[in-house]
C-alpha cells in the first residue's frame, strides 16, 4: 500500500502533513486503537483554518471514503439476485437440471474426480455453451488438456448455432500454465484488463481452470523450496473468488480425489475444502466408459449428495442422459 | 469547605436500585437455534465463537441467528418472534450466498404465516423487504480490508441506526487470512531494510507490517470496543480441524471431548464468552468402517454440536434442509453406545 505521504486528504494539505506525520503508512492507523493514540500522543488536534481537527477522524473519513470496503443491504443483495446474477449451461441437461439452471456467475465452482470421470470434458463443454452464445471465455490450462480439435468436434455435435466455428473458437482464450506463479500471474492481468474496461459486455463470463491439483500439489509439502504452499494455495482460491465476484464471472475448476475408493475426498486438504462455493463430485459408472455419476457435495443452497447421470461420448462431448 | 463539598459528593449514591436494574438487565437474544437458547441465553456483550472443519454447518447457524434477529417481533398482529434488529455480517471466507438467506428467509416467514394463514404461502413482500432492509453485508478480501471494516464500523453502525438497533455482528471465518497473514512476517523484514531512513516519526517504525500477531490483536481490540460500545452480541465462526476423542469401553457414560488445536493468539481468546463447536456426523461414527454414512445412524441428521464454554453434558444432532433448522437434543446417557463386534 502507498504511504499515506503521497494521498491528498480533503481537510487540505496541511491536515495530510500533520496526518502523515503520525501516520507514516495506513497499516500503521489500522493497528493504532484510539486509546493508544490518545494516551501515546501530545498535540492530539490540530487548529487548522480555525476550526480544530482530530487526526484521528481524519483517517477514519479517509478509510470510509477509500479503503473500508462497502456495505451492502439485503434489499441491494436480492436485487442484484433477481438482475446481475446469472445461471450459465453446462451444456449438459441433465447437470443443468441438478445445478437447478447451470454454474453460478460470481461463484467459484468445483469439480473433482479421479482420472478419466470427465472433469475435462466437462470444462470444455461449459467454455463451449458460453462461447457458443457470443461470450468470451477464458481457459488457463495447466495440464495441456485443452484442444482446439475436440472442441470443434464438439460444436460440430450440438449443430448449428448461428455464429461460425471460427468465431467461436475465437471467443475462447487459452493461457498454457505450468506453475502457480504463472497462474497467479495471469489472473493478476486479467483482473488489472478487466478493471479498466468500461464496456461491460466485453467482460469474459466464464474462467476455467484446469486444473487446480497440477500446479498447487508440488508447492505444497514444505521443504526449502516452497514454504509457503499453503498461502499459495490460499491466495490462488482467495484471487479466484475476488475474479469472480468482482466481474460477475462463473469460475470452473478441477480436482484431483485422494483416498482411493474408500474414503474419498478431494486432494489438497482440509485448507482448500473451505475455498469454493460449489463442489461437484464425479465418479464413474460401473460397467459402462461412458457415463459418469456427478453428485453435489458442497453447497449452500442446493440439496447435498443428489446425483444425476451425465454421459460422456467418445466424439460428441457431453450428452444429456438420466 | 471544598473538601467537605467533594467528599459528599462521594458519599452520594449515583443510581437507585431501580435505575441500576433497568440499566443492568437486558433481554436475552433468542437466537432461533433450539441448543444455543436452552444451553444459555446471550445478551448484549457476549462473544460466542462456532468452531468446526469445513462443511460442519458454521455459516448456516450464522444466517439462521441474523434472520433470527432481522424478524420483527409482530407484525400485523402475527407473532414472528424475532429480535426486531440490525444484522451486519462480515464475509471474510467469500462464501456467502445470497440465495441462501433469501431461501431461510423466506422458510421462517412462511412458518410464522403459516399458522395463521392454512393454506396460503404468500408472504407480503413488504414485510420481506422490511427484514432485508435490516441486514447488511460486509466482504472483506485480506486482513488489510477487515481492519479497515472493523475501524469505520463505528460509523458505519451509528448510520444504520435509521434502519434500528444493530443487536448482532456476525463474522464468518475469523481464521480465514491466518495462512495469507503467516506469510507477512518474511515479506516485511526485506522491506523494512530498504525504506529505513524515509520516516518521519521518529518514535514509530516506518514499515508496519500487518504480521498475525499485530492483525490478531488489533482484530481483538477492534471487537471488544464494538462489543461494548453499542451493546451488540459478537458471534465469529472459527474453520479448525476437530478431532473426536471416542469413548472408552469401560467408561459408556462420558461423552466424546471435542478437541482441537487453536492457532489463534491468546488475545481473541480472552475474548470469548461463549465456546460451540460443531462436527459433522461423520466423525463421530466409528472409524474402523468403509463406507460412512454421511447421517447419523439414530437420529439421521447430519451435524452435531457440543458446547465447550460454559461446558454442557449433552450433544445436540441437527439437520439442514431447505430452509430449515431441525435439530435433536441428546443426554449423556442417550449417547449411542459403541457397536457390539
Amino acid at each position: 500500500m502507498p504511504p499515506t505521504k503521497r494521498i491528498r486528504l480533503q481537510a487540505g494539505d496541511s491536515a495530510a502533513e500533520a496526518f502523515c506525520g503520525a501516520f507514516p503508512t495506513i497499516e500503521h492507523f489500522l493497528t493504532t486503537t484510539e486509546e493508544d493514540w490518545k494516551r501515546g500522543s501530545g498535540n492530539k488536534s490540530r487548529t487548522i483554518q480555525g476550526q480544530s481537527t482530530d487526526l484521528y477522524e481524519i483517517g477514519i473519513q479517509y478509510l470510509e471514503d477509500h479503503v473500508a470496503p462497502p456495505v451492502i443491504s439485503g434489499t441491494a443483495l436480492l436485487k442484484s439476485l433477481q438482475t446481475t446474477s446469472k445461471l450459465l449451461s453446462t451444456g449438459c441437461e441433465s447437470l443443468d437440471n441438478l445445478l437447478r439452471g447451470g454454474v453460478r456467475g460470481g461463484h467459484h465452482t468445483e469439480l473433482v474426480g479421479p482420472s478419466a470421470s470427465g472433469k475435462t470434458q466437462l470444462c470444455l463443454s461449459v467454455a463451449l455453451s458460453s462461447a457458443r452464445r457470443g461470450s468470451r471465455v477464458v481457459y488457463i490450462d495447466t495440464s495441456n488438456s485443452f484442444s482446439g480439435s475436440r472442441v470443434a468436434s464438439i460444436n460440430e455435435s450440438r449443430g448449428p448455432c448461428g455464429t461460425p466455428l471460427k468465431a467461436v473458437l475465437g471467443n475462447i482464450t487459452v493461457y498454457h500454465s505450468h506453475d502457480i506463479f504463472s497462474v497467479l500471474h495471469v489472473l493478476d492481468e486479467l483482473a488489472l484488463q478487466m478493471s479498466k474496461v468500461l464496456d461491460g459486455a466485453q467482460l469474459p463470463e466464464v474462467l476455467v481452470l484446469d486444473s487446480v491439483s497440477s500446479v498447487v500439489t508440488p508447492v505444497l509439502g514444505g521443504g526449502q523450496r516452497h514454504s509457503h504452499g499453503h498461502t499459495l494455495m490460499v491466495s490462488l482460491g482467495r484471487m479466484l473468488k475476488v475474479v469472480a465476484e468482482s466481474f460477475g464471472m462463473a469460475v470452473v475448476s478441477t480436482n484431483h480425489e485422494v483416498g482411493g475408493p474408500s474414503r474419498p475426498r478431494p486432494a489438497l486438504g482440509d485448507s482448500w475444502l473451505n475455498q469454493p462455493h460449489l463442489r461437484i463430485h464425479l465418479s464413474k459408472v460401473a460397467g459402462e466408459a461412458d457415463a459418469c455419476y456427478a453428485t453435489v457435495k458442497t453447497s449452500a443452497v442446493l440439496p447435498r449428495d443428489k446425483s444425476t447421470v451425465v454421459r460422456l461420448c467418445a466424439g460428441a462431448g457431453v450428452v444429456s442422459a438420466h | 469547605m471544598a473538601a467537605h463539598g467533594s467528599l459528599v459528593d462521594f458519599v452520594a449514591a449515583d443510581e437507585t436500585a431501580a435505575q441500576l436494574l433497568r440499566r443492568t438487565c437486558v433481554d436475552p437474544f433468542f437466537s432461533g437455534v433450539p441448543f444455543v437458547d436452552r444451553h444459555v441465553p446471550l445478551r448484549p456483550g457476549s462473544v460466542v465463537e462456532i468452531a468446526g472443519p469445513p462443511g460442519s454447518g458454521k455459516t448456516e447457524l450464522l444466517l439462521q441467528m441474523a434472520v433470527s434477529c432481522i424478524l420483527p417481533k409482530t407484525f400485523n398482529g402475527i407473532s414472528f418472534g424475532g429480535q426486531e434488529g440490525v444484522a451486519v455480517f462480515m464475509d471474510l471466507d467469500g462464501r456467502f450466498d445470497a440465495m441462501r438467506l433469501v431461501q431461510v428467509l423466506d422458510r421462517r416467514l412462511a412458518v410464522a404465516l403459516g399458522t395463521h394463514q392454512q393454506g396460503s404461502d404468500a408472504v407480503p413482500t413488504s414485510l420481506h423487504e422490511y427484514c432485508l432492509a435490516k441486514f447488511h453485508l460486509i466482504r472483506c478480501h485480506s486482513s488489510y480490508d477487515f481492519l479497515a471494516a472493523l475501524k469505520v464500523l463505528p460509523r458505519v453502525l451509528s448510520r444504520l441506526e435509521a434502519y434500528g438497533k444493530a443487536k448482532i455482528l456476525l463474522v464468518d471465518n475469523i481464521a480465514a487470512f491466518y495462512w495469507l497473514d503467516r506469510a507477512h512476517h518474511s515479506v516485511a523484514c526485506k522491506a523494512q531494510h530498504s525504506i529505513g531512513t524515509e520516516s518521519k516519526g521518529a518514535s514509530l517504525d516506518p514499515v508496519v507490517p500487518l504480521t498475525m500477531q499485530r492483525v490478531q490483536s488489533s482484530v481483538a481490540d477492534g471487537l471488544k470496543m464494538i462489543s461494548s460500545q453499542f451493546q451488540l452480541i459478537v458471534v465469529m465462526s472459527k474453520c479448525v480441524n476437530v478431532t473426536v476423542q471416542q469413548p472408552d469401553n469401560c467408561n459408556q457414560n462420558q461423552i466424546p471431548r471435542w478437541t482441537y488445536r487453536d492457532m489463534l493468539i491468546p488475545q481473541l481468546e480472552k475474548l470469548l464468552t461463549h465456546r460451540l463447536v460443531v462436527v459433522p456426523c461423520t466423525q463421530l461414527e466409528d472409524t474402523k468402517e468403509d463406507t460412512p454414512t454421511p447421517k447419523d445412524r439414530v437420529t439421521g441428521s447430519d451435524f452435531a454440536a457440543q458446547w465447550q464454554v460454559p461446558p454442557s453434558d449433552w450433544t445436540a444432532k441437527f439437520t439442514v434442509t431447505d430452509g430449515a433448522l431441525e435439530c435433536d437434543i441428546l443426554r449423556r446417557t442417550d449417547h449411542p453406545r459403541k457397536r457390539p463386534q
